[in-house]
Parts: structure tokens; C-alpha cells; sequence
């Protein structure tokens, strides 16, 4: 299933595209929850959950699946393959963990959100806004897309057992 | 992602038998740690997971009391 070079360069483009351009929205997210987790002026705690929730849902969310999708359309119409080198394989096992656990923690943030839109701006209200759980989960998310980037950029050596196989098999084809 | 290039053509030529290289080896005993961290967290830590918030009311439920989110989230 090898697409044509100049369709790998369109899909690599859009691969790369979707990629850094989530792990920018995640250092911006960062950001955001650090900022609602220790400012002290009630607008800005308020404006971070918000924010957050509508980067979680309309930048995240859509990047993350572009990741994926680009990715493994890429990996599926080159030579790479999806299962035959460990950078390959470490990158896919990476981006499905990290679209899943977004995915399940956007019902968190859309909690957040309601109670940011319902919260008055007072000591109260900020305390109960106040929650390390997107920084954690942000700082998680930028380590493990930082993981992935170096692994596209360094590529490592390594064939699965499966690419092991394949290459075996392609080697004997090629014998007269 | 990128072009495959010849690079991948004498890529580890070694038997269908040897095992993974050793970055591989490395990085999946640190990724079986925090894995096996990250779980001990949230046994330990109890309330976690995309279940807590089940009463927001995009999911039906009321939207807890400021003083009631403030005690769950410390």
C-alpha cells in the first residue's frame, strides 16, 4: 500500500504539521493550568479553566486524532511500516495512550469549565477551582509528545520480530 | 514520521533471533516503572479517572456546591 512520493510528502507534511502543532497547544495548556492553579487574581483563575476547556476541545482533541491518522497513514504507505521498527512502534503505543487519556479527561475539564462559569469570584470559589490534576496531566502529556518528537527526529535503530521477518522474506524474493 | 530511506535497507541485519536492542530494553523497563507508579497513585490516591466527575451536569447530574468541590480537590 505505498502511496506515490509525492502523496508521502503531503502526508508527512500534515504529519508533522498536526504533531507540533499539538505539543504547542500542550506547552499552552501547561501554561493555562499553571496559571489557574497559582494566580491569585480570580479573573485569571476563572479565564485559565475556561480557556482550557475550549483549547481541550476544539485544539487538542482535533490535533491528537490528526497526529494519529496522518501517522499512520504514513507509516502504512512508506516502507516503514506500522509494526516493523521499534521508533515506529514506541511512536503509535505513545499517541494512542495520549489521544485516550485526553479524550477521557476532557469529562474533567468540562467539569472544570462548568464550575469556573458557575463560580462567583470570591476566596471561596477560587479554592474550589483551584486543581493541580490539569498540570499533571499537561507536564505528563508534554513529556511524552517531547518522547515522541525525538524519536521521528533520531529514528533508532531496531526491527521488530516482525520486521525482522519481513525483511527475511523481501531478501529472499530478491535472490534470483 | 519520515521518508523511508535507505537506512531502513541495512537496518539490523542481524537472525530473526536476537532481541531487542538495548534503547528498546531501557525504555520499556522505564515506561513498565511509571507505569507500575502511576497505578500505585491512583490505588493509593482513590478518587481519579474519568468517572469522578459523572455529576457535571453535561452528564445529567448537579454541579457540586463550590465547598464540595473544594473539599474533594483539597
Amino acid at each position: 500500500m505505498a502511496l506515490t512520493p509525492r502523496l508521502r510528502k503531503l502526508a508527512l507534511t500534515t504529519h508533522v504539521t498536526a504533531s507540533v502543532g499539538w505539543l504547542g497547544a500542550v506547552i499552552a495548556f501547561l501554561a493555562l493550568s499553571v496559571a489557574g492553579l497559582t494566580s491569585q487574581d480570580p479573573q485569571t483563575v476563572q479565564g485559565a479553566y475556561l480557556v482550557m476547556e475550549l483549547t481541550g476541545g476544539v485544539v487538542l482533541v482535533p490535533l491528537s486524532l490528526a497526529s494519529l491518522a496522518t501517522g499512520l497513514v504514513c507509516s502504512l504507505g512508506s516502507a516503514w511500516g506500522l509494526f516493523r521498527h521499534y521508533w515506529v512502534l514506541f511512536k503509535l503505543v505513545i499517541n494512542v495512550v495520549a489521544t485516550i487519556v485526553l479524550l477521557l479527561y476532557m469529562q474533567t475539564l468540562e467539569h472544570l469549565g462548568d464550575v469556573a462559569a458557575a463560580t462567583t469570584l470570591s476566596g471561596t470559589g477560587l479554592r474550589g477551582l483551584r486543581d493541580p490534576s490539569p498540570v499533571l496531566h499537561a507536564a505528563a502529556a508534554l513529556l511524552l509528545l517531547l518522547v515522541a518528537t525525538t524519536l521521528a527526529i533520531y529514528k533508532p535503530r531496531g526491527l521488530t520480530r516482525y520486521g525482522l521477518r519481513t525483511q527475511h522474506r523481501q531478501r529472499k524474493l530478491r535472490l534470483p | 514520521m519520515a521518508d523511508q530511506s535507505s537506512s531502513s535497507e541495512r537496518e539490523d541485519r542481524r537472525g530473526p533471533t536476537a532481541g531487542p536492542p538495548r534503547w528498546v530494553k531501557v525504555s520499556g523497563i522505564i515506561a513498565l516503572a511509571l507505569v507500575l507508579l502511576l497505578l500505585i497513585l491512583l490505588v493509593a490516591g482513590g478518587n481519579h479517572g474519568p468517572g469522578r466527575h459523572q455529576s457535571s451536569r453535561r452528564y445529567g447530574g448537579e454541579l457540586p456546591s463550590v465547598a464540595t468541590a473544594a473539599h474533594d480537590w483539597g
